[in-house]
């Protein structure tokens, strides 16, 4: 499976002092579904602008398709945006207020040189793939419920057909029984079509559920990665594990997180969970502990963790 | 006022200033000195005659012309020039838009009025460089409130997408920021144009406009203040049509705001 | 035997809008003792947060409320306003969803808490207030409660806000806490320490504590009774280990199909089918029935009432979903 966009090394510190985004590697495969998970001033918003370009890093490294995507710029900039879309959060202003749906989609299809009659023709195919009836073509954003509006945004986002989809805290605005018909929505067409999704959410048990793999930030740093199924399974970090626990009504285990979410502007040495964790031990303040593989395909970032051995590896005791 | 008469009247006002050369009236600029100074409702001078026996009806008709036109064209020119540097300054963050931004409150330190007179003087008299001097002074407000518009929805969702679109900024600022931000400058504008007028009409007094012996509301009210005391009315008619003026598109740029707030309030 | 610390009955709450009375919460009643926990369930448009804040009778001018509340015998609704002040704050007390707006960004957060308990007459004077503010910081696990009570509420945290207006809640004792959303703004870590913050108070101070919430999951770890509420009426109220377990209700069963769970297979999340009803349209019979797999003639004609239908149940619905029996 080739990868269809790398990430190395990704750092923004914003100009108010906020470390945003502090070493972040990130590998997303052809049509998979890389779930970016974490809570409130984690980076993974910013990462996320990071890949889509919107944002640009203060360090790092970012291949799409392939091709160095910090270099690209201008008009081939632009061009390559065809194949890198974004769904984004609210459906209340990720649409146009003066714009009706039909005319939302064809702005990314002018875009890139559609012209009409094809244009008028592709955006009712697209309405008719996403569910919305073509009554709806015709539609102001306030005219349309929740659901509809994401609808319309995932149309947009499908216009030329990406290869990568940024979807950012795409479903966290909506009501749970909505959020269904859209992720829904969201698998039958990367079934389909292929496409790859980064799905950025603070919601874990929508990544649980939609994600191949998962990678846990904290505090701009990538601290867990691996196979869905894996990482929820069994968690490794303790910020993962704590993560977990706080769910509502998902069960109480021991490992929880201390304390109030440290400052970006001013994080902890080493590891920047540790003072908030509760296996914190003082090599934890000396330097941040590497993202290792501590079972194949899933890595962890922590000194409780250490890379595994070809011994560990084949299941025995280092 | 509802929206309809006042915009009705407005209306009405630059068609009658239009259509003033078709009107058969008296020649504005000569007069027989023989007729000065008559009061209104004298046989033949519905409104009088000025100091050097000129139909007072007929230049105000004819004054009409280049007051009106010196109160839309400056807004529309400063419409256009602060409305792009305004909409550029606020979608952009970085120094381009910190360079507009100040250089304008360069401007904005200087009291209009004053700023308007240095520039008018400087240029000479006559309607164009007027015109000019009001551009001026009024792009800067315009250019503030384009600036805010454009910034409002610079972090918008929806702008996310547009500039993940790979369009290219032109369509971007044309088709997705242009019906947002348009509304607000336009109603903002048309409470600028009785403004425009009225500077306009100061910058004649103070003879930095349009040159006698034509035509013009500000130069007549030059003109005739002389006769305050014994002709007083004389004097009034003028100033009056200036006032009116003005007031009439002040309201007709409020229902119009007042019309753009309900629709977007229901959007 | 003692009168339940609140009763809500028929509880009916009507908006004037555009010349238009919207029926919003159309006949709700319930109960909970003190030291009990009543979770209320809806999505959006339910009309959860109306019902909450009927109960302080914080609504503004346009709204007609009918039915009654009682705060263990005390009738609000007849209540004038100078009455009701004294009530609120003291005897029920709210806790809002976003606690930003409920500070005043202008004033230190100590003399927030002071304020509130010198005008229901707990403290003398403005020191005695800022002591007991201090106190009341500490109650609420707020580690170093003299700096914050010299902070301003934009000088915190999000999770520390919500502890303070937890604090100011509880700050005059009151035996019944409304909690509208108290976590929905907040992250999962923060979400859980202050959920475990209000059970623990709860227990201490033996109040009665409603919670409005659209999460299924706070419904789970926080309730003794549910009640989900669909289109202004509750649909379904019972213990939560059977509305949550064995739902009665469709809407209920719905509600919990359409979580997304890790043994659901990816694109087989069950949503619910059509969107809920505009209160200002309102048609005659069940307003689930358009949406409903169990729809049947009599749905679309006749509104079921809430009625009992297993040991402690209660459901509105001519179809209810019988639970399974163990064989």
């Amino acid at each position: 499976m080739s990868a269809v966009l790398e990430a190395r090394g990704l750092r923004k510190t914003f100009a108010n002092g906020v470390r945003a985004v502090d070493g972040v590697d990130l590998d997303i495969h052809e049509g998979e579904t890389l779930g970016l998970v974490g809570e409130s001033g984690c980076g993974k918003s910013t990462t996320g602008r990071i890949v889509l370009r919107l944002t640009d890093p203060d360090a790092g490294q970012l291949r799409f398709e392939g091709r160095d995507l910090l270099g690209t710029r201008g008009g081939a900039l632009r061009r390559l945006r065809a194949r890198l879309q974004i769904v984004p959060q609210d459906p209340r202003t990720s649409l146009n207020p003066r714009l009706t749906a039909g005319e939302a989609v064809a702005f990314n299809l002018r875009a890139h040189g559609w012209r009409q009659p094809r244009r008028g023709e592709r955006v009712r195919e697209l309405f008719a793939r996403v569910g919305l009836a073509p009554a709806h073509l015709a539609s102001y954003p306030h005219e349309l419920s929740g659901g509809q509006a994401q609808r319309v945004a995932i149309a947009r986002a499908l216009a030329t057909e990406p290869r990568l989809v940024v979807c950012d805290e795409a479903v966290s605005a909506l009501d749970k029984s909505v959020q269904a018909e859209v992720l829904n929505l969201l698998t039958r067409i990367q079934a389909q079509a292929g496409v790859s999704y980064l799905f950025i959410s603070h919601d874990l048990t929508v990544v649980e559920h939609v994600a191949d793999r998962v990678a846990v930030m904290y505090l701009g740093r990538v601290v867990e990665t691996g196979p869905s199924a894996a990482v929820m399974a069994e968690p490794l970090h303790p910020y993962t594990q704590a993560l977990f626990n706080s769910l509502p009504g998902h069960g109480r285990g021991r490992v929880h997180a201390q304390g109030e979410p440290p400052s970006p502007r001013n994080p902890p040495s080493g590891c920047h969970f540790r003072t908030r964790c509760p296996r914190a031990v003082p090599r934890c303040a000396e330097a941040a502990p590497p993202l290792v593989e501590v079972q194949p395909g899933h890595r962890a970032a922590c000194v409780h963790h250490p890379a595994m051995t070809p011994a560990t590896a084949n299941g025995g005791t280092p | 006022m509802s929206t309809k008469v006042s915009v009705g009247l407005v209306a009405a006002v630059c068609l009658l200033a239009l259509a003033v050369p078709l009107l058969h009236l008296q020649n504005p600029t000569i007069g027989s000195l023989g007729q000065r100074l008559l009061p209104p409702g004298s046989p033949g001078h519905l409104l009088g005659t000025d100091g050097q026996g000129r139909d007072l009806l007929s230049r105000l008709l004819w004054g009409l012309r280049p007051s009106l036109l010196s109160g839309l064209l400056p807004v529309a020119v400063a419409a256009l020039a602060g409305g792009t540097l305004g909409l550029v300054a606020g979608l952009t963050t970085h120094w381009v838009h910190d360079v507009v931004m100040r250089t304008l409150d360069v401007f904005y330190a200087f009291p209009a009025v004053l700023l308007a007179i240095a520039i008018a003087a400087a240029l000479g008299s006559g309607l164009s460089n007027a015109v000019i001097a009001l551009s001026i002074i009024l792009v800067p407000p315009i250019a503030r409130v384009a600036e805010t518009e454009a910034a409002r929805l610079r972090s918008a969702d929806f702008m996310l997408a547009a500039r993940a679109s790979g369009a290219s900024w032109p369509a971007i600022v044309v088709r997705q920021v242009l019906p947002n931000a348009a509304p607000g400058i336009v109603v903002y504008c048309s409470s600028l144009i009785g403004l425009s007028i009225i500077y306009a009409a100061g910058l004649s007094f103070l003879g930095l406009g349009i040159a006698p012996p034509a035509a013009e509301l500000g130069l007549m009210v030059n003109d005739l203040r002389q006769f305050i005391f014994n002709d007083p009315l004389l004097l009034l008619e003028p100033a009056a049509l200036i006032l009116v003026v003005a007031v009439l598109f002040n309201v007709a740029g409020d229902s119009l705001r007042g019309l753009l707030d309900h629709r977007m309030e229901v959007t | 035997m003692a009168h339940p610390a609140l009763t809500v009955e028929d509880l009916q709450v009507s908006f004037r809008v555009a010349g238009e009375e919207v029926p919003v919460v159309r006949g709700v009643s319930f109960s909970v003792e003190a030291g009990r926990t009543l979770v209320i369930v809806g999505e959006s448009g339910s009309g959860k947060s109306v019902t909450a804040r009927s109960i302080l009778r914080l609504h503004g001018r346009n709204a007609t409320l009918d039915g009654a509340i009682r705060l263990g015998d005390t009738e609000l609704l007849g209540l004038d306003e100078r009455r009701m002040n004294e009530l609120r704050g003291a005897r029920v007390a709210l806790i809002p969803q976003d606690a930003t707006g409920a500070l005043d960004p202008l004033r230190r957060v100590g003399s927030q808490i002071s304020e509130v308990l010198r005008h229901h007459g707990r403290a003398p004077s403005r020191a005695g207030g800022l002591a007991q503010a201090i106190e009341l910081l500490r109650r609420v696990h707020i580690a170093d409660p003299d700096r914050v009570a010299a902070s301003y509420p934009h000088q915190l945290s999000g999770g520390m806000r919500q502890r303070i207006a937890i604090a100011i809640a509880i700050s005059c004792g009151p035996r019944v806490l409304i909690a509208d959303e108290p976590t929905t703004a907040l992250d999962v870590t923060v979400q859980a320490q202050i959920l475990d913050l209000l059970s623990e108070l709860q227990e201490r101070l033996d109040m009665a504590l409603v919670m409005v919430t659209h999460d299924v999951g706070v419904a789970e770890q926080m309730a003794d009774e549910v009640a989900v509420m669909y289109a202004g009426r509750v649909v379904e109220l019972g213990p939560v280990d059977i509305v949550l377990g064995s739902p009665a209700h469709p809407y209920t069963a719905a509600l919990l199909a359409a979580q997304p769970r890790p043994d659901v297979p990816r694109g087989a999340l069950r949503p619910i089918p059509g969107v809920p009803p505009l209160p200002s349209r309102l048609a005659v019979g069940c307003a689930f029935a358009p949406r409903c797999d169990r729809r049947a003639a009599e749905c679309d004609e006749v509104e079921p009432g809430l009625e009992r239908s297993a040991a402690r149940v209660l459901v509105a619905c001519h179809r209810p979903i019988a639970m399974e029996r163990t064989a």
